[in-house]
């Protein structure tokens, strides 16, 4: 292998996939430098990198998205590249080109690229140019009243989009005439507030539909291939939690279809790096459209990993550090069947409440086919202050079935202790016949579990028995009781020096 | 010796007696002979009946978490002294359990809720998060107000539970 023209690289992220990003790193020679906000100091990225930087901000949050002082960490440890993640600066075209205006690689696509593909109604007009169906719709004007015609010619639900928009945020969903005009004000408010950028469009709303999506990689100069898809197709409110591949609802004439579609778009665009192409698949009809790209590597990445046997950040690196993609879409070898699961430290039979805390107990779980990419480790502190995902859990197996199988072993054998997760409530859904048998569409899981209130709510004896035996023995024995939080005696008996409740009666 | 501890809205009384070369440990009123085997960096592991059982536990300074089978389990420990003393009429506060912004205060002093009533409105982690009445109650006090930022174990409101409420 070409030797790389980086040794330091800044990433410009936390949680897992910053340490994903730092292994790739270690297994390319590359040094890495963490960022992290105050409150971060001791989380797991900022540990497992080999130096950490402090970066200012008014808020945890901030500090991930301080361009000018991310920039300065690069430059001031002596970086040459940045690699930016998912979600924070990732796909801001302000960040791509400071980057790039100090001289560092920046891992991802061109500043010029994402400009034009962040725009919803951009990379609509460049899909249409492009012989790539897009999701009916219509984003030719701002009049309310051309608005309500269009709507009434798509037909009702329809879909309000922020042009400018992502991650489910300045949408509204309408189903009748009336709730158009309030939406509108809505969407277009929470639109400028968000993006700065009140442009809306619509879309109309598919109700039987599959997300599909199609891993890209381009490298810069006009050429890019695709690696397959991924069904993303278990959503909550916009936010994937469970991701697969194959998908289990396309024929192999569609694959082909939609794959050369997505490389069309991208070669169109002169695609530089990683990149996802996202599709609804109409499963009345069997066409796709398309639906947006994600200019960036995405949280569902390994599930392509498995699937193919590539290392996604490692060819991000080497893109970004000239080299060519060194295979083409026939090369690869796609094997079995991959699923993702996503793991959030929430309650789902409270609402989705999420839970903050600090971890007690961390156990992964381990054997063939199971990997673990997690953000989190046993003593770390759930704050609330970010996103809520613990760890991503994906599995590969034979076939679909058997991954099915392996996916309810592994998180049934995952501990955590301390914080709330939505463990129970992944093996629940992965155990639906609906999903079991690949039919289950984006509003799966608000349809069939909306009420979803726990697995089950009794409290077998034998956890009581274990809940008091420990105590008892811990007390006197304190070593016994330290988990991996690494607290010794963190079982204590709160009635032994108290109340006067005599011991051993 | 006895310990009591409360889970999915139920009450346990677990006693233990030292039997044989283990422990006779009834849940409520339910016997069970048990052996400890091992206790090692917060992994037990018991003969339950003729049975190897392994569970992981730890605990906060309120709640113990226990594993097993597949399944996490959060018990509150339930001091019997404490509780003789303040069942009837103790106010009961409600806390946020993230740091988070008040986006409003649906109630004042005063006010009768049902169970399940909103009674403050979070923002945290671009999500909207509702406190709500455990049970029927009274609000005692309002310790919050709209626009604050709340830290985590931060007490929202005080509530009194009714008299006939379960």
């Amino acid at each position: 292998m070409r030797p790389l023209p980086f040794t330091r690289l800044l990433i410009a992220n936390r949680g897992e996939i910053a340490v994903r990003i730092i292994r790739a790193c270690r297994e390319l020679g590359i040094r890495t430098v963490a960022i992290h906000s105050e409150a971060d100091a001791g989380a797991m990225h900022a540990r497992e990198a080999d130096e950490a930087v402090a970066v200012d901000g008014s808020s945890p949050v901030e500090s991930y998205l301080n361009i000018p002082r991310i920039v300065g960490a690069a430059i001031g440890s002596g970086c040459q590249a940045v690699h930016p993640g998912y979600g924070f600066l990732s796909e801001n075209p302000r960040f791509a080109k400071a980057v790039e205006e100090a001289g560092l690689a920046f891992i991802g696509p061109s500043a010029e690229t994402m400009r034009r593909l962040s725009d919803k109604t951009q990379a609509r007009a460049l899909a249409r140019a492009n012989e790539v169906p897009v999701v009916p719709g219509f984003d030719g004007s701002l009049k309310k009243k051309d608005f309500a015609r269009e709507a009434g010619r798509l037909g009702y639900p329809v879909l309000i989009k922020a042009a400018a928009g992502g991650g489910g945020r300045g949408m509204r969903l309408i189903t009748s005439p009336a709730e158009l005009e309030p939406a509108l004000e809505s969407a277009r408010r929470e639109a400028e507030g968000a993006f700065s950028d009140d442009r809306v469009f619509l879309e109309k709303y598919l109700e039987s539909a599959r997300h599909v999506e199609f891993q890209i990689l381009g490298d810069g100069r006009g050429r890019a291939l695709h690696l397959f898809e991924r069904d993303c197709s278990l959503q909550r409110r916009h936010q994937k939690l469970v991701e697969e591949s194959p998908s289990p609802a396309l024929s192999a004439a569609q694959r082909e279809r939609m794959g050369e579609a997505a490389v069309r778009l991208a070669e169109a665009a002169a695609y530089r790096n990683a990149g996802t192409v996202e599709f609804l698949l109409d499963t009345g009809t069997g066409e796709f459209h398309f639906l947006e790209v994600n200019a960036r590597l995405q949280v569902e990445h390994p599930v392509t990993e498995l699937l193919t046997g590539v290392d996604l950040v490692a060819a991000q690196i080497r893109i970004a550090a000239g080299d060519s993609i060194p295979f083409e879409t026939a090369d690869l070898r796609p094997r079995g069947h991959v699923l993702e699961c996503r793991v959030y430290a929430e309650d789902p039979a409270a609402g989705f409440v999420p839970s903050a805390g600090p971890i007690l107990r961390l156990v992964h779980p381990e054997g063939p086919g199971v990997r673990v990419d997690a953000g989190y480790a046993a003593g770390d502190e759930v704050s609330g202050h970010f996103d809520a995902m613990l760890a991503k859990v994906i599995v590969w197996a034979g076939d679909r079935e058997a991954a099915l199988r392996r996916m309810d072993r592994a998180l049934a054998e995952m501990v955590v202790l301390g914080v709330t997760t939505n463990l129970d409530f992944l093996r629940a859904l992965l155990a639906e016949p609906d999903f079991r048998e690949g039919r289950a569409g984006t509003d799966f899981i608000a349809r069939r579990m909306g009420g979803w209130a726990g697995s089950g709510a009794e409290v077998p004896d034998e956890v009581l028995v274990a809940a008091a035996l420990a105590e008892v023995c811990s007390s006197s024995s304190p070593s016994a009781a330290s988990g991996n939080a690494g607290n010794p005696g963190d079982l204590h008996d709160p009635w032994e020096h108290s109340d006067g409740f005599r011991m051993g009666t | 010796m006895e310990r009591r501890y409360r889970a999915e809205n139920a009450e346990f009384r677990v006693s233990l007696a030292p039997e044989g070369g283990g422990h006779l440990v009834e849940v409520n009123g339910r016997p069970h002979a048990v052996r400890v085997m091992r206790f090692e960096n917060g992994v037990l592991d018991l003969l339950v009946g003729d049975r190897r059982r392994r569970f992981h536990v730890a605990s906060d300074a309120k709640r113990l978490f226990v594993f097993s089978e597949g399944r996490c389990y959060r018990l509150e420990r339930a001091d019997p002294i404490r509780r003789a003393a303040g069942a009837r009429g103790a106010d009961k506060p409600l806390e946020a359990q993230m740091p988070a912004l008040v986006r409003s205060v649906v109630v004042q002093e005063g006010d009768r809720v049902e169970r399940g009533a909103t009674l403050v409105v979070l923002e945290a982690m671009k999500m909207e998060i509702r406190v709500t009445a455990p049970q029927a109650s009274v609000v005692a006090r309002v310790r919050c107000r709209e626009g604050e930022q709340v830290e985590r174990g931060q007490v929202l409101v005080e509530i009194h539970p009714a008299e006939d409420s379960r």
